[in-house]
């Protein structure tokens, strides 16, 4: 009854697809680191407008769905400037943007358990605060907050799929086309399914390796 | 070196310092006793504006450090801490913590920061430790490596805030013995301590506060030999 010889023809497209859904979660989670330290700073700023900021943005973008700021982003754009925003361009800004407001938190967490002793040591030899947060405090932040880090890379990988309602050809749309042309539904998304679950393992061991190199320190 | 003038310091409205005034001049071990929340930390910390005064003048050679006539990054470059809980960057080498902030601040190459933290760390005792990292160091060899850390600044006065407070009792010596090693070099030294023994034996300069004031000041052997205030005959009674 099952048949995956069907999905023989397409597999060199799957190839493609994969690489779209990685290429997009990279960019995405770059995206979402540097957005995300900078967001971090802002929220924890002693400036009541600056700290306001950053604590609107994450309630704006953790309260409403993805896909929803995803058909905001791709479709309101055109209309409000005239650009033609390609799906990509859609995809990377929006995943960007929500995962900023995530990884904000996760690194602001981080920072907020980093002993306030570390201040006050490199302080107390004229350290320059840009320099302490850079060299002192944001090293050690990432390997309070690296749990969060990768299951929010992990998040962004799986969310990625979300980007194939917008037209991006990325592993889920390369299923759902298979599936309608040989009306194969159960073999084409299971290999899709498959094929993201291979990737968030690698993920995760990529994390697990990182979070024991970070522990040296230990 | 550091003129306090008038200090004083009030978290909300619990007010810690009260017109503290006092001179510390070049070469000096100057030693700061006195209860538990009597101030004496808080007044340290003053002195590199790691607590904010809240009244009076602190001139460190003779500028003005509150009023901006010198940067905070220049008063603390040359009036290193060394604290209670030690502070070592918890991510860095004890050698990457040596050589940080000579690199950072004072711009030194990071061959001849390198060159001189090894004499340091040789003078401590920890030679064989630079590539640990401070989590498998004992208390007494961090508070070793951390006032190693502040001499590689070259600052003109050391700070210590209760340097043995927070170490197990066989490990107090050890730190002590560095810290009277230190005295004969002529820098510049502000003590907080609790260790009565050691503040007689090396300090040039008592001065004993108490309730957020300065209540003494004297030379050790006339104020553990003799005090002349009530609440100094109190206090030594207590712990003596």
């Amino acid at each position: 009854m099952l048949d995956f010889s069907v999905l023989g023809p397409y597999l060199p497209m799957l190839t493609g697809a994969v690489w779209v859904t990685l290429k997009f979660t990279f960019w995405s989670t770059i995206f979402g680191f540097i957005g995300g330290f900078f967001l971090a700073l802002v929220t924890m700023s002693k400036n009541p407008v600056l700290s306001f900021f950053g604590k609107a943005y994450v309630s704006v973008f953790r309260g409403t769905p993805l896909l929803v700021q995803l058909m905001i982003i791709y479709f309101a754009t055109p209309q409000l400037t005239g650009y033609t925003i390609s799906a990509l361009e859609a995809g990377v800004l929006a995943f960007g943007l929500n995962s900023t407001a995530y990884i904000s938190e996760a690194l602001r967490g981080g920072i907020m358990a980093v002993d306030k002793g570390q201040w006050e040591g490199a302080m107390s030899l004229g350290v320059p605060k840009s320099r302490i947060i850079l060299d002192i405090v944001l090293p050690q932040a990432i390997k309070n907050a690296l749990p969060s880090l990768v299951n929010e890379s992990i998040m962004l990988l799986k969310d990625s799929s979300l980007v194939s309602v917008i037209g991006v050809a990325d592993t889920l749309r390369w299923a759902d086309l298979i599936q309608a042309k040989t009306f194969r539904a159960f073999e084409a998304f299971i290999v899709a399914a498959a094929v993201y679950y291979v990737l968030v393992m690698a993920l995760s061991f990529l994390g697990g390796y990182l979070e024991k190199k970070v522990r040296v320190s230990d | 070196m550091i003129e306090v003038k008038h200090l004083s310091k009030k978290f909300d409205n619990l007010e810690v310092l009260k017109d503290v005034s006092l001179n510390i001049e070049k070469g000096q071990v100057v030693t700061i006793i006195g209860p538990s929340g009597s101030g004496k930390s808080t007044l340290l910390r003053c002195m590199n504006l790691l607590e904010t005064p809240t009244g009076g003048d602190i001139l460190f050679k003779g500028k003005s450090i509150l009023k901006g006539k010198i940067k905070i990054e220049d008063v603390r470059k040359n009036a290193c801490m060394v604290f209670q809980h030690f502070n070592l960057f918890a991510n860095m080498t004890v050698m990457e913590n040596m050589i940080y902030a000579p690199q950072v601040v004072n711009k030194l190459p990071k061959d001849k920061a390198i060159e001189k933290a090894k004499v340091l760390l040789e003078r401590v005792g920890l030679a064989d430790k630079a590539d640990q990292y401070p989590s498998r160091l004992s208390g007494g060899q961090k508070q070793r490596v951390a006032i190693a850390r502040a001499l590689c600044m070259e600052p003109e006065v050391l700070l210590l805030d209760e340097p043995t407070s927070a170490l197990d009792p066989e490990m107090v010596k050890e730190v002590l013995d560095v810290i009277k090693q230190l005295t004969t070099t002529g820098i510049t030294m502000v003590l907080v301590t609790h260790e009565m023994g050691f503040a007689r034996e090396v300090s040039d300069i008592i001065h004993f506060m108490d309730g957020g004031y300065l209540i003494e000041s004297n030379d050790p052997q006339s104020f553990f030999g003799n005090p002349q205030t009530d609440r100094a005959k109190k206090f030594l009674s207590t712990i003596l």
